[in-house]
């Protein structure tokens, strides 16, 4: 601190030799003073904390965020484009081994699939079979929108997707992929909608154990894990277990898949998202869902 | 003639802010493969050292803001740190005016760990506990390495009135 204030008045100058022979615009500039400088420095870091602590709702703030993207649309737009090219660069230069052994991971998928589809049809028509003995009327079925991932903002802060949007698109739809929740949709703007992650601190998400009746909150934490709340403690929660969401709420749809447990240790549960599972590039919005019934029935 | 000279100030800081602003939400909207680092560093760093006129406090706060709202984090955290940082780096300005390149290209290195290690302990105390570290080293060594060819665009950026007064 000593050493700031003993700076003298003086002016700011770039001398040709350092720089750059012809760029002497800045020796004309009106001089600063260090003083000044931190008088205002001063201001500008109580003005930053005022932000802080008076405003911090500003940033998720949905107005100020959408009006944020809606700017930076073309910026956006352009960056994904060069992203997209790049990553088809580095699809394109990856070696012939990982593909090799991609290829041998993916026939055995398919041997273990084709075999799983077999008892998923018996079942199917037993249960169509049972319905119609029963006079079950069926769920409506439930309607989505595809669309592509334009960038993934991931920080300690916020875990959150930035997509295109879609005609039928609005506030707190579920977002699912093939493999299950992501999230919801937080903000829809001209051309693009935000969807919150169910990794951000702001999310929860009702679940039920799998093949159990224990019913819990997946709880976001800005990390690549969740936090999983049971309504009673239950000490048969087993690693690998998966959380499926229960529909309570009625934001998400019952039977998604949510995430695994990975950990249970006196009653602390984490468990990892089954969807969020690296690069993704394309995402559905479920638009329209009965309420309370199975996600995948038919 | 040296007023109207200075005149011109004020497109080049229009263009610094404008290019400062896209740098933080580029570096905040990036994913794999083609994740940038932050990139506004180099313009805040090369003017606070050579001339703080074209940078001022106002720019390095919007920038901090603009990258507060896009990334969700708590407004203003951004603008402190740049600001706190602007004010080390001004104070020692004179020193580093009389330095050669190279050593001003180490003093950035310096300047991004500074940046990246407060940006840490700000997360930390801001969520109450210590977070892992998830420092991206690749991003940082990118945007040391950046360093000069970011500045030699930052000098062509005064080219522009110079040669329009030339005309």
């Amino acid at each position: 601190m000593g050493k700031i204030a003993s700076f003298k008045f003086q002016r700011v100058r770039v001398s040709r030799r350092s720089v750059h022979k012809g760029y002497n615009i800045v020796d004309w500039l009106p001089a600063i003073s260090v003083k000044s400088f931190l008088a205002r420095a001063m201001i500008f870091a109580f003005l930053s904390l005022a932000a802080m602590f008076f405003r911090t709702e500003l940033a998720s703030s949905n107005t100020v965020y959408s009006a944020a993207i809606s700017l930076m649309q073309p910026v956006i737009i352009t960056y994904n484009y060069i992203n997209n090219s790049a990553s088809e660069v580095f699809s394109f230069f990856q070696s012939k081994r990982i593909l090799q052994h991609q290829i041998a991971q993916l026939k055995q998928q398919n041997v273990n699939l084709l075999s799983w589809r077999e008892v998923a049809l018996r079942n199917q028509k037993e249960l169509d079979a049972m319905r119609k003995l029963m006079q079950v009327s069926m769920p409506l079925k439930h309607q989505t929108v595809t669309v592509n991932v334009l960038s993934q903002v991931s920080s300690g802060f916020h875990q959150s997707l930035l997509v295109n949007s879609a005609p039928g698109v609005k506030n707190n739809q579920p977002v699912i992929n093939e493999y299950g929740l992501l999230g919801r949709v937080m903000s829809v703007s001209r051309g693009t909608s935000q969807v919150m992650l169910i990794t951000d601190s702001n999310s929860r998400v009702p679940v039920t154990v799998e093949g159990t009746s224990v019913q819990g909150i997946a709880r976001g934490n800005n990390s690549l894990f969740l936090d999983i709340h049971l309504k009673v403690h239950d000490e048969d929660v087993k690693v690998g277990q998966r959380l499926l969401a229960s529909g309570f709420g009625g934001i998400f749809p019952k039977d998604v898949p949510v995430a695994v447990v990975v950990s249970a240790r006196n009653g602390l549960i984490k468990a990892r998202p089954i969807a969020n599972n690296g690069q993704m590039e394309l995402v559905k919005i479920v638009t329209g869902y009965s309420q309370g019934t199975p996600f995948y029935q038919r | 003639m040296q007023e109207s000279q200075a005149e011109y100030k004020y497109p080049i800081l229009f263009l610094n802010a404008f290019l400062c602003v896209i740098f933080a939400c580029l570096e905040v909207i990036s994913t794999t493969p083609l994740v940038i680092p932050p990139l506004y560093l180099v313009p805040i760093f090369f003017w606070l050292v050579y001339a703080p006129q074209l940078m001022p406090l106002t720019v390095v706060f919007l920038i901090g803001i603009v990258k507060d709202v896009i990334s969700g984090a708590p407004a203003g955290l951004s603008s402190l740190i740049l600001i706190v940082l602007s004010v080390i780096v001004v104070s020692q300005a004179d020193t580093l005016k009389q330095q050669v390149k190279t050593t001003l290209w180490g003093s950035f290195a310096v300047f991004t760990v500074l940046y990246y290690l407060l940006n840490y302990l700000s997360s930390c105390l801001i969520s109450g506990h210590f977070v892992l570290p998830q420092l991206n080293y690749i991003s940082i060594i990118v945007l040391i390495n950046l360093y000069p060819v970011i500045v030699a665009g930052l000098l062509q950026l005064l080219k522009i009135p110079i040669s329009r007064v030339r005309n």
